[in-house]
């Protein structure tokens, strides 16, 4: 466990958050779990739509009890402000001006800060150097820049619902807003580029991220295949144009200790043919299977399916793991969300994260995307209530005392959920 | 756009990296070349594995080329070097020398057997930052695992939510577990890189495709410890409340998405009401006020008023295409999508006035390609596809001869198999 003395990636440096829902969270929350002062502003008015959907603290739903939206605003703080008020948008100008954020991050349609005179060319005014990250649907320009919606139709857009499911079928996923957690990583990576830039020329920028346009790198190879010969890649199951046999196959029932489920499976791939050949000498597969090819392997697909589920079926996930990897197969348990909490490789790096919330308690939270070893990180706080920090950060940056601050959620400029 | 500003000549990201990396991995070194960074890509000699993996397409000699190797190592550098030689090993080390950082995707332990593993290279150059990605981690239980995309994947929970609830769990039909990992490996390995810049010091980067893939779940991995439930496959619907509501909706020339909240579903009865005869009924809906909780009664007003709605815009969606329904979205403000598949990416006029695709001449296809345009746009430093991907050793001349090996000294190295 880390002490106080650990070096963290970004300590002293100031980030601005109006982001809400996936991508825009997720980006500066590395930022938070890695020293940085993120203060989130939210309203109760018009809170992170995150904070109305499961799961929640014991399945009650409630504003300060969602984990959807704890996972991704952790160890950072909050200010709880209505910008829906003229007033309120003064203060967050104070703030800026006085505070000189270093980051200001924000993932509304591009109109939105533009009303509140927040966007990046009256921003810059207040803070010249500022580090300025938008990320929308979309893209700030172009005849669809304010097209909102959620990352499960920028998935659908950029091409991953095709590609989901069975040839027999329509679509059926990725599961979630799939395009929300493909663009975080490079979100943060660019920023702290921009970061990275302003420390040797002084100048900071606008960085505008389309989520549709992101999300489609993870697909380039076969959109430019189209670009090419006008083929394209549909929906395949689990199989795989280089590999055979190459599927998901049911195991034995098996109650887990946290949940009701007992449905268990094994993905297996066959990535060579020494492969195969081992593969079927632990299944005592007869010789007619076992000396065919990989051509004749996907035409008897049915077959040979069928015959590794009759062993499957039989056994027991992980032990089934465990044998075919103690023999150089791949194989893995497809893990349900309870067995991911007992993983044993998960539990060596002590990915999950029990983190206090100071209202609803002990929370699960998802651990750090990386391991650095000198700057190790770390999540330092459970996901903050809406304004949860409004006294302290008001007396920090604008010396604004107690009963100023009283006077103003009186006005409703400043907002609380608890 | 307006706001952004000329481009200037200062790089973005004015660091060396030597990429190692094979298969989706390759994705990180990318960025950082769009990024500015130089970033050389190591293959062993005779190529990367990478060059092998499809999709392909035919070169103007007729060849078939891999577009997954083209599309995923352009703006690098290309030489070849055997690390399994000894003088290929002191070249490394001369390189490393001379690098802010190196990518790698290696089996845990495979360059500590080469006595050029982390340690080692942090002693012949400090500030270096040494980013590994692996399936399962440097350490571990599973370190020593061997792994594919559906392996990695389903280790990170991925098909066990998505698919069809009647059929196996399924994984996306093309691989996604390296490209995670490879872009988390991108946002730290910058990270890192500022950090070594600024305090002299380097670190190691472990990225894992099993975390990189868990971090794509979204809400799902609270569900046991909170509700003491898993989520579980749905295909085409999404619990709202104790309903199984629709997300995916056949139409005249394909599917679309949908999220059914109130304002999308009052809009397509609008929408429905102007062009077809609609129920009264349904018209009187106070959609609203709607409460559809877990506990709701899934046979109770609410729920039984939600179907008749969704029937009804199930029904309407077939007479409409892709096209016409994104343009009601559009004007109406609705949550609705197309499922495109690539050749509606191709038409999207969004793409077209961003310069999404880049047409760079590949001397490798003899003809020019296709390029996805840069990750994002920022102004102070525009980020530009400016080489396609490397041919085998294209850059060993360059490259060697900075670190004062001569063209002549290459030749001997090429007959020992070392280059």
């Amino acid at each position: 466990m880390q002490n106080n003395t650990t070096e963290l990636l970004f300590d002293g440096l100031k980030v601005l958050d109006f982001t809400w829902v996936g991508v825009g969270p997720i980006t500066t929350k590395y930022f938070a779990d890695h020293g940085a002062d993120v203060i989130k502003i939210e309203s109760v008015s018009r809170p992170d739509v995150l904070r109305g959907a499961p799961p929640f603290k014991d399945a009650i739903p409630g504003i300060n009890r969602s984990q959807f939206s704890g996972n991704y605003n952790s160890s950072k703080r909050n200010l709880g402000v209505n910008l829906s008020i003229p007033k309120a948008l003064d203060l967050i100008k104070d703030i800026i001006a006085q505070w000189q954020p270093d980051v200001i991050a924000e993932s509304f349609t591009p109109r939105v800060m533009k009303s509140w005179g927040l966007d990046y060319l009256s921003v810059k005014k207040l803070a010249p150097d500022v580090i300025y990250f938008s990320t929308c649907l979309m893209g700030q320009f172009g005849p669809h820049n304010n097209y909102a919606g959620y990352g499960q139709l920028a998935g659908a857009m950029a091409g991953f619902y095709e590609i989901t499911g069975w040839p027999d079928r329509g679509p059926a996923g990725p599961y979630g807003a799939y395009s929300d957690f493909l663009n975080p990583p490079v979100a943060f990576g660019s920023i702290v580029a921009a970061l990275d830039y302003r420390d040797r020329y002084g100048k900071g920028q606008h960085i505008d991220l389309s989520q549709y346009e992101g999300a489609m790198h993870f697909l380039a190879p076969h959109i430019m295949k189209y670009n090419e010969d006008g083929s394209i890649l549909g929906r395949m199951g689990n199989e795989d144009q280089e590999m055979s046999p190459h599927g998901i196959f049911q195991c034995l029932r098996k109650k887990r200790s946290l949940t009701d489920t007992e449905e268990s499976w094994v993905s297996i791939a066959i990535e060579s043919e020494s492969q195969w050949a081992e593969f079927s000498k632990v299944l005592g597969l007869p010789d007619e299977i076992s000396k065919q090819s990989l051509p004749e392997r996907k035409l008897n697909k049915d077959q040979i399916d069928n015959l590794i589920s009759d062993w499957t079926s039989q056994n027991d996930a992980r032990q089934i793991m465990n044998l075919l990897q103690s023999h150089r197969i791949p194989c893995g348990i497809v893990q349900s969300q309870s067995d991911m909490w007992e993983d044993p490789q998960l539990k060596h790096t002590d990915f999950f994260q029990w983190l206090e919330h100071s209202e609803v308690g002990p929370m699960p939270y998802d651990g750090l995307q990386f391991k650095l070893s000198k700057t190790p990180g770390k999540l330092t706080r459970a996901q903050a209530m809406i304004g949860e920090h409004n006294l302290e950060i008001l007396e920090e940056i604008l010396s604004i005392d107690t009963s100023k601050a009283a006077d103003l959620l009186d006005q409703g400029i400043l907002e609380q959920s608890f | 756009m307006e706001s952004l500003c000329p481009p200037t000549q200062e790089r973005l990201l004015p660091y060396t990296i030597l990429d190692l990396t094979e298969g989706g991995h390759n994705i990180c070194g990318r960025l950082l070349g769009d990024m500015g960074a130089e970033v050389i890509k190591i293959e062993p000699p005779g190529g990367s594995q990478t060059r092998l993996r499809g999709p392909f397409t035919k070169n103007s000699a007729g060849k078939p080329k891999s577009l997954y190797w083209a599309s995923y190592n352009s703006n690098k550098k290309g030489i070849t070097l055997s690390l399994d030689t000894d003088e290929g090993r002191q070249i490394f080390l001369k390189l490393v020398n001379k690098s802010d950082a190196i990518l790698e995707s290696f089996q845990p332990g495979y360059l500590d057997s080469l006595n050029i593993g982390f340690e080692t290279l942090a002693k012949t150059n400090p500030q270096l930052v040494h980013t590994s990605m692996t399936p399962f981690g440097s350490t571990g239980p599973y370190a020593g695992f061997i792994s594919t995309d559906l392996i990695t994947s389903s280790m990170g929970g991925m098909p066990f939510v998505s698919g069809d609830e009647d059929r196996p769990p399924v994984r996306i039909s093309f691989p996604q577990a390296e490209l995670v990992a490879g872009s988390q490996a991108f946002g730290a390995t910058v990270a890192a890189l500022r950090h070594s810049r600024n305090s002299k010091t380097g670190q190691h980067v472990d990225v894992t495709e099993q975390i990189a893939v868990m971090w794509t779940l979204m809400n799902a991995t609270p569900f046991p410890q909170l509700h003491g439930t898993d989520v579980t496959r749905a295909g085409a619907f999404r619990k709202r409340g104790p309903i199984d509501a629709r997300h995916v909706f056949r139409c005249a020339d394909g599917y679309v998405s949908m999220n059914a909240q109130a304002k999308t579903l009052d809009g397509f009865i609008g929408w429905m009401s102007e062009e077809i005869e609609i129920e009264k009924e349904i018209l009187d809906f106070d959609i609203g006020k709607w409460d559809l909780r877990a506990n709701s009664d899934p046979n109770g007003k609410e729920a039984s008023e939600f179907k008749k709605v969704e029937k009804a815009i199930e029904d309407f969606l077939l007479i409409k295409t892709k096209t016409e329904i994104f343009e009601r979205a559009l004007s109406a403000g609705l949550l609705v999508a197309p499922c495109n598949t690539v050749e509606d990416i191709r038409k999207s006029p969004q793409l077209e006035s961003r310069s999404f695709w880049i047409d760079i001449y590949h001397p490798e296809f003899g003809k020019d390609i296709t390029h996805l345009g840069p990750y994002m746009k920022m102004s102070e430093t525009p980020l530009k596809v400016y080489s396609p991907s490397p041919s085998v050793g294209s850059d060993n001349e360059e490259i060697f001869k900075s670190i004062g090996v001569g063209k002549s000294k290459i030749e001997a190295l090429k007959k020992g198999g070392v280059v």
